[in-house]
């Protein structure tokens, strides 16, 4: 590490400060339960059937089998959703006792409290690099706490973004008497990614390169790269005036934040795709959709691979009853279900063509379904409907189940079972009025890649969503905890400041579209890539706005007030 | 949420038969007794909600027949009743014509939906904003208890607190409504049980924490607001009025303001300025009056008020940015009028 300050001509060494967010799904966490037959019935407000499933099996000593977990549609979850928690037994033995379903959900202030957080960051960052750029060390030490829980790290962002040959990180959980963190969308990587592209913007300008260029030179990923370019040329980066130099009392800046997010991938993850008779296709996991659009993409998938339209694919999903499914988190539902699911489907059709080329006195592999008709590459003459194609079954159904299983594309790395990068860059827009302190977001473009995009609508949305939490990290999410008493004073939805309407920047996305042929639909997910960069490219949209960098987010009127002196 | 009587009011003085007290003195006494009044019912069940007041009755007000009329006289002025609500002023086209700022006061407090519910005798009448005063787990001095914890040096979370006369609370007043009322120079009207009627200003309405710390206006147990009462303006009246918030969409004044002169040509003649979120009450500032009346309205000047305004603002460990808030706001508030 030493070696590498000692070779540094130029070096940035700053702490960086981020809140303790607090989760606030619209539906807060919580369960029924109604245990009066041979079966605990769990209606779950979860991003993890199968993890509730499993959990509340061993808290009862019951076989899995006698453990029913039900999610339909979610209010909402970004992270704090993987479990039972304490209500879910609770709500159990109150079921057990009572003979009654139980209801139990946590009210707003309980929610804040005790269902989660991102925890805090205090981060120390050392950077050096050569005149030219070249970075020789980043040295990285974190404090956070997630409370009486653990996960304070800031995540590997500034160990993979920029390659440097000496690279040393130290992060510490401090343990507090308060609400226990919880995976929040990246976790670890958003704290991370605003300490670290604060940091490599200030040695851009120490070096006296523009930001942007200098990303060009000391970012490796061929992704970020394309990214870059479309990105600056949307948003018009060369408009970017030096730090502080826009006259008015409101004054505009523009920054850009970059992240990484690894192809993480859920091998137990399994689909069952049902063909009935009448003509009917049913697709049915344990996955839940939690509001991602997880039930679109599979009747996508399906549909594509049956040659039929998505609206004739019915899909069961969210049931431990059910193939296990993936839990959402990681972005891992995405590229871990849709592959098998096209398995499936691939041999529920071959099953049936099967049949048909019976029927037809030839080999199936001549055989393909296209606008729900069954064709032969052979005889163009040859056509039956799928309706029709399926009342040649001898049973009432065809079922198959496949699995994302074995690991093929060999995701598993030494640290986890992931793959290559999911690469994002955002740029951000603001004005900062230097009289009141009020700092408006107005334009955010932000470039992503997540392999094959599957639904650009829902794609577009999640990249929304994820800008909009961004926003939200970086000017009004705090929990706001008084020292002396340890409670929370903001233990609402209205004192714990989300943005509303008003407050949402205009959002241009890019998809960049990067195949891996790694599967057989080569998608992953958007949901956490989506949130990482935007605090940090807000952050240095600010400095470049009013010349004085913050350090420390919220970023609120006091911050900015104060850094531009007008505080006694 | 404890258990209640509900009692419908019929008339004015159904109502002071049936109400035995006031949010406030119950919240400083606690007897679990009392039959206070509901309009809206927006603050009461907040307080309710979080476990603060048990309330024996509430008295629903919000029926009662004629107190929900609006109307103005160009002699006169505008009265408007007390279960008026924040929506029907706020699209009232009088209000637009005569009372620029209060109509602006009107549309930026709360939300659509809030607008809807809230009335103004209500508004005007809702107790502070302070998280501590607020919160069941803080028993400060404003709830008969023996602490204030905004104020605590070390560990204090006052960033939303007052800078103005902030000796024994520094909580803020939670109406910005009144923060324009105020500057217009309206009255309240009240009748109490025995059937009297007065009408008090709204400079004399309000009661500041160093007066009474269970209180921040001088309603009493069988006292009802019945209307509010607006003087009529002159050609030569103009108004503005700023609030600012930390989310646009809608949210709690940081710190607002009223400014009605009047002028001849550019000139102020005399000036009524209002600061809200400043002080446990709406803030009249006598001192950017004075330092305003019978100059041009420019920007110099605007900024010699603005900074005489705050000249007596005693910042608390985290709220100092509103010293400089307020003098920006208020300049420009100025100069929207010339
Ligand atoms: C999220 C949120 C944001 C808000 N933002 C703002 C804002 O920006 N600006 C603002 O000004 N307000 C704001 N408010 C406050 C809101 O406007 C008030 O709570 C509302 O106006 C109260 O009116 P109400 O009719 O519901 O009153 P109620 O809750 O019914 O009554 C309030 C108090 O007045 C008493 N009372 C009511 N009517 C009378 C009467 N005629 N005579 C005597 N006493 C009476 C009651 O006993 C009670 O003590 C906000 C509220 C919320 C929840």
């Amino acid at each position: 590490m030493e070696e590498g300050f000692k070779e540094a001509d130029v070096v940035v060494e700053r702490t960086y400060r981020t809140q303790v967010q607090t989760h606030m799904p619209l539906e807060t966490h919580g369960v029924v339960v109604d245990w009066n037959s041979d079966v605990m019935m769990i209606y779950a407000s979860t991003q993890n059937t199968n993890a509730v499933r499993n959990e509340m099996a061993s808290v009862f000593n019951l076989p899995k089998s006698k453990v029913r977990v039900v999610c339909d549609f979610m209010g909402g979850g970004f992270g704090a959703k993987h479990s039972a928690g304490s209500f879910g037994p609770m709500a159990a033995n109150l079921a057990k006792k009572s003979g009654r379903p139980v209801w139990l959900m946590m009210d707003r202030k309980e929610e804040h409290h005790s269902e989660g957080n991102r925890p805090n960051s205090i981060q120390y960052l050392k950077i050096g690099a050569k005149k030219d750029g070249t970075l020789t060390g980043i040295q990285q030490r974190s404090h956070g706490t997630a409370g009486v829980a653990l996960g304070a790290g800031v995540g590997r962002i500034a160990q993979i973004l920029y390659p440097c040959p000496n690279f040393a990180t130290e992060q510490y959980d401090v343990l507090t008497n308060a609400g226990p963190g919880a995976a929040w969308r990246a976790p670890g990587n958003v704290q991370g990614a605003f300490g670290l592209e604060q940091a490599i913007d200030e040695l851009a300008e120490k070096l006296n390169v523009d930001p942007l260029s200098y990303r060009n030179q000391i970012d490796k990923s061929e992704v970020r790269k394309v990214e870059r370019q479309r990105g600056a040329k949307l948003f018009d980066w060369s408009r970017r005036q030096p730090a502080g130099s826009d006259k008015g009392i409101v004054k505009k800046g523009l920054g850009i934040g970059q992240s990484t997010w690894p192809r993480f991938v859920t091998l137990d993850s399994s689909v069952e795709v049902k063909i009935h008779n009448d003509g009917g296709v049913e697709i049915r996991s344990g996955v839940q959709d939690i509001g991602t659009g997880t039930k679109t993409i599979l009747a996508q998938v399906v549909a594509e691979e049956l040659g039929l339209q998505v609206k004739d694919i019915t899909v069961n999903i969210g049931d431990t009853f059910f193939p296990v499914g993936p839990g959402s988190g990681g972005s891992v539902v995405t590229g871990s279900i849709t592959p098998p699911t096209r398995n499936a489907a691939f041999e529920a059709k071959n099953a049936l063509l099967k049949l048909v080329a019976k029927e037809w006195k030839t080999d199936s592999s001549e055989l393909f379904i296209e606008n729900g008709q069954v064709s032969s590459k052979k005889d163009a003459g040859l056509k039956m409907p799928f309706k029709e194609a399926t009342k040649l079954m001898q049973t009432s159904q065809i079922s198959k189940i496949a699995s994302r299983s074995d690991d093929y594309g060999g995701f598993q790395q030494p640290w986890g079972l992931a793959y290559g990068d999911l690469g994002s860059v955002q740029f951000a827009e603001v004005s900062v009025n230097t009289e009141t302190g009020f700092v408006k977001v107005d334009k955010i473009v932000a470039a992503h890649s997540c392999g094959r995009p599957l639904n650009i609508g829902q794609l577009e949305s999640q990249i929304n969503g994820g800008v909009i939490q961004g926003v939200s990290y970086a000017l009004y999410e705090n929990r706001v905890m008084d020292k002396g008493t340890g409670h929370m004073m903001n233990a609402n939805v209205d004192q714990y400041k989300v943005p509303f309407s008003m407050e949402i920047p205009e959002i241009e996305t890019i998809i960049v579209e990067e195949y891996s042929a790694l599967s057989s639909t080569d998608a992953y997910g958007i949901g956490e890539p989506a949130n990482i960069a935007t605090a940090a490219a807000i952050a240095n949209a600010v400095y470049n706005a009013i010349g004085v960098r913050l350090y420390e987010i919220p970023i609120t009127p006091s911050s900015i007030l104060k850094a531009l002196n007008k505080v006694s | 949420m404890n258990k209640f009587s509900w009692y419908e009011a019929k008339s004015v003085e159904d109502a002071l038969e049936q109400v035995n007290s006031t949010v406030s003195e119950e919240l400083y006494q606690a007897t679990d007794k009392a039959a206070v009044f509901k309009s809206g019912g927006i603050d009461v069940f907040d307080w309710v909600k979080e476990g603060l007041l048990k309330p024996q009755k509430i008295v629903n007000i919000r029926n009662i027949p004629d107190l929900d009329k609006i109307s103005y006289d160009p002699k006169k002025g505008m009265s408007i009743g007390s279960n008026v609500t924040l929506a029907e002023i706020a699209s009232n086209p009088e209000t637009k014509n005569h009372y620029w700022a209060l109509h602006q006061a009107v549309n930026h407090a709360a939300t659509p939906q809030l607008r809807n519910m809230s009335t103004l005798g209500g508004n005007i009448a809702q107790r502070n904003r302070c998280w501590y005063f607020r919160s069941a787990d803080h028993d400060c001095f404003r709830k008969g208890g023996a602490r204030c914890f905004a104020r605590q040096s070390e560990t204090g979370e006052n960033e939303n607190h007052a800078i103005i006369d902030n000796g024994s609370c520094v909580s803020v007043h939670a109406s910005s409504i009144a923060t324009a009322l105020m500057a217009f120079n309206a009255s309240v009207v009240i009748i109490n049980g025995k059937g009297e009627k007065k009408e008090v200003t709204m400079d004399d309405f309000f009661v500041t924490a160093g007066k009474d710390i269970a209180m921040e206006n001088i309603l009493q147990a069988k006292e009802i607001i019945t209307e509010i009462i607006l003087p009529a303006p002159t050609k030569n009246t103009k108004s503005a009025y700023i609030k600012q918030v930390a989310r646009e969409s809608y949210d709690w004044s940081l710190g607002d303001v009223a400014v009605v002169f009047e002028v001849s040509g550019n000139t102020c003649r005399s000036a009524s300025i209002v600061l809200g979120a400043a002080a446990p009450v709406p803030y009249r500032s006598m001192e950017a009056q004075q330092a305003i009346e019978n100059k041009t309205i420019n920007s110099e000047n605007a900024f010699a008020a603005a900074e005489a305004a705050m000249k007596i603002a005693r910042p608390l460990a985290k709220n100092g940015y509103k010293v400089p808030l307020f003098i920006a706001t208020l300049k420009q508030a100025i100069l929207e009028i010339s």
